[in-house]
């Protein structure tokens, strides 16, 4: 719907649909860069793939002789030995082998319960030295029967046709070949694979063609197989390893070589082309990415084109150009639908083969101004209103508040003027921090209109009254020039409930992920202390009344003439200060529980003494001298 | 007020006249206490009540001291002698002595 | 003897294996080779993969109470329903009792990819809405828009997770994540631009989409409260050898152009996270005494100087290393914090603290919380009790108490000079009467 309205200008193209013609090749020139990287491991294994992927890709393979010495294999593996021996021969170097490494093949073979694999193994170690013989036909083939009854897997029946290629047992492999084919797993009933991934494919494919083009027969299999097995092929493309780019070239190569090849039809370079250059280039070839042997030229044909939007058909039976000079490039010129926007399916078939592709006919957008206007959100007064033209700003910061609400208002036209509508018609409102994205509506007259309730977008934002940027955002599939448009700031009021922008809102959940500010205890602060001099002299003002005591009692003539001359006077006073004396003990050192020792013993002579002495006191009063 | 002027001299003969030595040797003794008391009280007053601790035991042990000295003066008193029968002014100043080591063991631990 | 040490040696080994045992499950089988490249990484690293298909009938996670796997990575989009024991609700509670989760989707995922990522506290978007950006999409974008290139600037600002150099843009074609604001736990890895959107690229806007600029997820990740931890892609592409080899040149914009896309670094990186491999802290030792002390006690007294040391090693390349941090927060808790202190980094791989205990008693905690994005928690508390001080601890003999000291003694001189003068006193009257 939307496309009726934009404007033409570039065509792009949009994935083709799933016909059964192939949407990509497999590139050769990655897999060759694999195996050439390949080439230089030390590790027998890659060595054996990388020379063999070159010499599959027919590329010079460098001497590597000497690498292969000084591989490290591990003699005992029959596998390891496999790679060692056929990479020698590859590069055309056995005599740099040590003879021991016959040994294991050897065991290999006498033993009684060797597995199909050991045997391939093992028999193609030895066919690579040049001792080709060993494995006898008739009793051979019995005995892989047999150890196929114990393991049908695919990749065994991929070992069992091999060694027939050796054996001879040719005519064996085509009476099976088809009950295996049929044996292979579909994935999304789009690609066909075998049970042990890319080795299996690989070595079933290339064994069980090259067993029915030795013996002339017609291929095996069906075309629908044969496509399904490229799909898997074309899957698999982003192999890294040199074993997977061998084996993924010796599949793709025994596949592209098997005729009718899978056709593929890849877009060629970008997939939109501008008013300069109105035609979308193709590239039409096989599996790898070489021209079909048997496609003319005339027979590329855009059989239709038919415009999805009301089933307009646009154009039929145009003939794409070969490209001069590159065999594989056809191009197709759409210079007569160019000014015609909308989504097309192109029916394209390369010789007996279509596909659908749908192309879209897109537009440039432009946008000529924008209204921004501030109003009561009651509507009772006019709102003010700027008017922007693209790509220009605001000439000032607006101003609106929590009453208020900003209209923008645009409309998005194609290159002919007229408006047209989009997918995306955004309009930004945000920090750097945090945004909010809006979308604007568009009537029927297609004039677009974002209302931005001041109070209501409060809550996208945080509530953080401040300045935010205004941007709008035009984009769509089919356009070709989206656009974003810093229309410029607004100062947005939230109200009174509203926090001032940077600062920090804190979240409701008391988990924190980040560090807390630190915090210090209050210590109480110590209470305030006079100076030293006043406190002296208060000292000795409290002295002073002890003075004045004695001074007194001098005045009126005290004295001590009842003093008896008695043990009991002076140990009373002796005690008495004695415990007194105790007293300032106690406190100068605080030793109370030490002190208590003596205490008691103190208390009870003053006890005791001050009883005699006041007796003794009484009884002389009584009693007057 | 001229009535009150003409009374303090006259009281003071009368004290000085009236009293038995011994009360006057106790009244000394109050006096002394009373005024460490009032020193220590304007001091807390003058710097705040820091070490409070310090001032309460202080204080306390002049309040004590008077407390205790006026209850051995009436107790000595010759007046009082009907009030007190059978009481020794001996067995008062036991008494008085008991109470002092009591409050100064008292007075020590919580100075400070 | 020589047993017993044999035994433990077998169970140390076998308790590092389950740390490694993970479970792949697919759609199909094709995935293991499509992605080969993220498995390979995996399996350099020492994990053992197990493949199965998601819909396999004998899919189990957990035999006789043991789990079998300490790993699971979801690579299976168009699951719609997992075979075997497998459901939403084993896989919480896989998560529940620690294991790790990798979980890839797209725009064709379906309800059980919602449910487990509900359950994860992730919303993902509608089926067949996909991330739509028409200011940043790839060259290779087949016409819709949804092969976006994103900045690595959008990354979470975590190197431990993201790994701590994320230089080349990142290509992502794949349905958007919602995350709950109020959720901190969950983490926006990756987050699309502010053009960006979310919505079926096959229909018009009508409503207001479910995601739209910098809130529409791309990567999302949680680390839940037991340390188990999720990561979830909205893209299954993401982790693809296609996207890991891409070449990436961005249409519109600021043209970006880079031979290489950073997929594979940030798929390793956060693959490292997942599983534990990086952000792992624990605590080595805790030590606190009193300053000048070398003892450690459980009592404080008020006021007292505390010196609190704690050890804390993160997990790094295998090994437990002494972890290298500046925010490292002690509290000292007593119902709330009183005090809250940085820890100091010393020179011996240790952090330590040296305060004063508040002057208010009480049961105290020395409280290590330190829960960073990217790690997992540390939590470490350790129980002290603070106590007034002793009747001896006061301050004594203090100037200002002078006056007091010196009334208190004056008033025992004066009763003992009472006692002399009260007791002998010898009435003169008598004598003079009788001279």
């Amino acid at each position: 719907m939307f496309l009726k309205a934009l404007c033409v200008l570039v065509v792009c193209l949009i994935g083709a649909s799933r016909g059964n013609i192939l949407q990509g090749t497999i590139d050769t020139n990655r897999l060759q860069s694999i195996l050439q990287d390949g080439i230089k491991s030390k590790d027998i294994t890659s060595l054996y793939f990388a020379i063999k992927g070159l010499k599959d890709l027919k590329v010079a393979v460098p001497d590597v002789c000497q690498d292969i010495k000084t591989a490290k294999y591990d003699g005992n593996s029959i596998e390891q030995v496999f790679y060692l021996t056929n990479a020698a021969e590859l590069a055309g170097c056995q005599n740099y082998l040590s003879p021991d490494v016959l040994k294991t093949p050897v065991q290999v073979l006498d033993k009684k319960d060797a597995t199909i694999p050991e045997i391939y193994h093992a028999v193609y170690s030895l066919k690579a030295l040049g001792k080709g013989t060993v494995y006898d036909k008739e009793d051979g083939l019995k005995n892989l029967i047999q150890l196929l009854k114990k393991d049908d897997s695919p990749i065994n029946y991929g070992y069992v046709f091999a060694l027939c290629e050796h054996m001879g047992c040719g005519p064996w492999t085509t009476t099976h070949a088809e009950g295996v084919l049929q044996a292979a797993d579909e994935t999304d009933s789009r690609a066909l694979s075998f049970d042990g991934g890319l080795p299996a494919t690989s070595l079933l494919l290339s064994t069980i063609l090259r067993s029915y083009k030795r013996q002339q027969k017609p291929s095996p299999l069906t075309e629908t197989q044969r496509y399904k097995f490229a799909e898997y092929l074309v899957s698999r493309r982003s192999v890294s390893s040199a074993r997977g780019a061998a084996l993924l070239l010796a599949a793709a190569a025994a596949l592209a070589d098997d005729q009718p090849s899978p056709i593929s039809i890849v877009f060629k370079g970008k997939k939109y082309i501008t008013s300069e250059s109105d035609s979308v280039e193709f590239s039409i070839t096989d599996l790898l990415g070489q021209p079909l042997r048997n496609l003319k030229p005339d027979e590329v044909v855009a059989q239709s084109g038919t415009r999805l939007a009301d089933d307009v058909v646009v154009l039929s039976k145009q003939v794409l150009k070969q490209k001069a000079g590159e065999p594989t490039t056809f191009v197709l010129n759409l210079s007569k639908i160019k000014a015609q926007y909308g989504l097309y399916k192109i029916a394209l078939s390369a010789g007996s083969k279509t596909t659908n592709v749908n192309v879209a006919v897109l537009g440039e957008i432009q946008v000529s101004s924008v209204e921004v206007g501030v109003g009561d959100v009651d509507g009772t007064t006019s709102p003010r209103v700027t008017t922007v033209a693209y790509p220009g700003k605001l000439p000032e910061k607006l101003q609106a508040d929590h009453m208020q609400k900003v209209t923008l208002k645009f409309s998005v036209r194609d290159k002919y003027n007229k408006p047209v509508s989009v997918a995306q018609a955004f309009v930004r409102v945000g920090t750097a921090e945090s945004e909010a994205i809006f979308v604007a509506e568009h009537d029927s007259s297609k004039a677009y209109k974002v209302d931005l309730n001041v109070g209501a977008i409060a809550k996208h934002l945080n509530h953080l009254s401040g300045t935010y940027s205004v941007e709008i955002y035009l984009g769509d599939s089919a356009v070709s020039n989206p656009i974003a448009w810093q229309l410029g700031e607004v100062v947005f009021n939230f109200g009174k409930d509203a926090n001032a922008v940077g600062e920090v809102v804190r979240s409701s959940s008391r988990v924190s992920r980040v560090a807390l500010p630190d915090m210090s205890h209050e210590f109480r602060a110590p209470e305030p202390r006079p100076p030293r001099l006043v406190s002296d002299v208060f000292a000795a003002l409290c002295a002073a009344p002890l003075l004045l005591l004695l001074l007194l009692w001098a005045r009126l003539r005290v004295n001590c003439g009842l003093l008896p001359a008695s043990l009991s006077a002076l140990l009373f006073h002796a005690s008495l200060g004695a415990s007194l004396a105790l007293y300032g003990v106690v406190w100068l050192q605080l030793t109370m529980f030490s002190a208590a020792r003596y205490m008691v013993p103190l208390g009870a002579l003053t006890f005791l003494s001050g009883h005699r002495l006041l007796r003794r006191l009484v009884r002389d009063k009584a009693t007057p001298r | 007020m001229t009535s009150l002027m003409s009374v303090i001299p006259k009281l003071y003969q009368e004290y000085t006249s009236k009293t038995p030595k011994k009360l006057k040797i106790i009244d000394a003794y109050l006096l002394y206490i009373f005024l460490t008391a009032v020193i220590q009280f304007v001091y807390c007053c003058l710097v705040g009540t820091f070490p409070f601790n310090s001032f309460l035991s202080g204080f306390i042990s002049t309040v004590s001291s008077f407390v205790l000295a006026v209850c051995l003066r009436l107790q000595v008193n010759p007046d009082n002698k009907n009030e007190f029968q059978g009481l020794s002014a001996e067995r008062g100043f036991a008494d008085f002595i008991f109470a002092h080591l009591v409050l100064h063991i008292v007075v020590i631990n919580f100075i400070g | 003897m020589n047993i017993y040490l044999l035994f433990g040696i077998v169970l140390c080994c076998s308790a590092a294996q389950a740390e490694q045992e993970t479970l792949v499950l697919v759609d199909n089988l094709n995935v293991r080779e499509t992605h080969s490249q993220f498995f390979k990484s995996l399996q350099d690293r020492g994990y053992t993969l197990t493949y199965k298909l998601a819909d396999d009938a004998n899919l189990v996670l957990a035999k006789y109470g043991q789990y079998l796997y300490k790993n699971l990575i979801i690579f299976a989009p168009s699951v719609i329903e997992f075979g075997g024991q497998i459901d939403a609700e084993a896989i919480t509670k896989f998560i529940d009792d620690g294991g790790n989760l990798l979980m890839a989707g797209n725009s064709v995922a379906g309800d059980v990819y919602r449910e487990i990522a509900s359950e994860c506290g992730f919303e993902m978007d509608e089926e067949s809405a996909a991330v739509i950006d028409h200011f940043n999409y790839d060259a290779n974008d087949d016409g819709e828009h949804t092969r976006i290139v994103v900045s690595p600037k959008n990354l979470i600002n975590s190197p431990t997770i993201v790994g701590p150099q994320n230089l080349q843009p990142l290509l992502f074609e794949g349905t958007g994540l919602i995350l709950d604001k109020d959720n901190n736990l969950v983490l926006p890895i990756l987050t699309a631009d502010s053009t960006a959107y979310s919505y079926n690229p096959k229909s018009q806007v009508k409503e207001y989409p479910h995601a739209v600029g910098r809130k529409t997820v791309l990567i999302a990740a949680l680390q839940a409260r037991n340390n188990a931890r999720i990561v979830f892609s909205g893209s299954l592409f993401f982790f693809s050898d296609e996207a890991f080899n891409s070449a990436i040149s961005k249409v519109h914009g600021d043209k970006v152009k880079s031979s290489k896309s950073g997929n594979k670094d940030l798929a390793v990186h956060l693959s490292q996270w997942a599983f534990g491999e990086r952000g792992r802290l624990r605590v080595r030792s805790v030590r606190h005494h009193r300053q000048g002390e070398k003892e450690s006690t459980t009592t404080y007294t008020i006021t007292d100087t505390v010196v609190y040391r704690i050890e804390i090693e993160e997990l790094k390349n295998g090994k437990w290393q002494p972890f290298d941090a500046n925010d490292v927060q002690l509290e000292f808790v007593r119902i709330d914090p009183f005090i809250r202190t940085t820890l100091k980094r010393q020179p011996n791989g240790a952090y330590e603290a040296v305060f004063k205990v508040p002057d208010v008693w009480g049961v105290y905690q020395f409280k290590i919380d330190y829960d960073r994005v990217g790690y997992t928690r540390l939590y470490h508390s350790t129980q002290v009790s603070v106590r007034p001080l002793q009747h001896t601890q006061y301050e004594r003999f203090i100037p200002s108490a002078y006056p007091y000291y010196v009334s208190a003694f004056s008033m025992m001189v004066g009763v003992f000079l009472f006692s002399f003068v009260f007791l002998y006193y010898k009435e003169d009257t008598p004598k003079t009467k009788s001279e």
